[in-house]
């Protein structure tokens, strides 16, 4: 897992995107291990294209893809979905347009905050929007890391 | 005249700016601005651990915290997370998952 070398690969090539999910979770104090990256990313076909240039050297396919069948990784690619659940050679990689609980790209920036994280500046999701959005999700795992996150933002807040 | 040459013929950047013309200093004060508008997610100052402290390890009745210990999280883990800035967490956090991987991989070979 080289998740930080993704993080980087978008900032220095200008994605707009905000940190979601389990490593929103962490840099917000969590300690629940996460096995990918989850990003929501603006969605203008500029951010596209820098978005399938950042991934393109570590190869993205769609998890569930075989290896057999034949997937083009590109700007238009992006444009044509909203959800992508990627294995690349960094590690497994999600990038939504949108969050559940939250909205789109410029809601989820809206309530995230800029931190600096992987010798970069980026934007995270805050610890109210990760509790409402793991909330929305609804599944187990998403129920399970509540109580944890809940803990964190009462024992942070003023 | 030569500020507004060099910004209708090159990307704007400050080392094309002296430090005295208008143009940084504008630069500057924007700059300024903006990093005390955008809300930053930081380590916790010495009174906010203190107080987070407090509330972990002696959780309130009927608290979220309490319901959290309850639950099975271990509140000491996530005091030692909280006195780290954001990026140790990451950091960290990264090196022990790549532990997980490596282990994990070792153990289906």
């Amino acid at each position: 897992m080289k998740f930080d070398v993704a993080v980087q690969a978008f900032c220095d090539a200008g994605v707009e995107f905000v940190l979601i999910g389990g490593w929103a979770a962490i840099l917000n104090g969590s300690v629940r291990t996460t096995r990918d990256l989850d990003i929501c990313y603006a969605r203008t076909s500029e951010n596209h294209r820098r978005l399938a240039t950042a991934l393109a050297p570590y190869h993205p396919r769609p998890r569930e893809f075989p290896p057999n069948l034949p997937f083009v990784w590109d700007a238009t690619t992006l444009n044509n979905a909203t959800v992508f659940t990627l294995t690349t050679t960094l590690g497994a990689i999600d990038l939504l347009a949108e969050v559940s609980g939250l909205g789109t790209f410029e809601q989820v920036k809206a309530v995230s905050k800029l931190v600096h994280a992987f010798d970069r500046e980026i934007w995270t999701l805050d610890l109210p929007a990760l509790i409402v959005a793991k909330r929305a999700a609804g599944r187990p795992r998403d129920i399970q890391a509540l109580p944890e996150l809940e803990s964190l933002l009462e024992a942070s807040s003023e | 005249m030569r500020e507004k040459s060099v910004i209708q013929n090159r990307p704007i950047t400050f080392a094309a700016f002296g430090e005295r013309s208008t143009a940084f200093r504008e630069a500057t004060t924007y700059i300024a601005r903006y990093n005390q508008t955008v809300e930053r997610l930081q380590s916790l100052t010495p009174e906010q651990l203190a107080r987070a402290e407090q509330r972990l390890l002696r959780p309130a009745p009927a608290s979220r915290i309490a319901a959290a210990r309850d639950f099975g999280i271990d509140l000491t883990l996530l005091l030692m997370q909280l006195r780290l800035s954001p990026a140790e967490r990451g950091s960290q956090m990264l090196e022990l998952c790549n532990h997980v991987e490596e282990l994990t991989g070792r153990a289906r070979r």
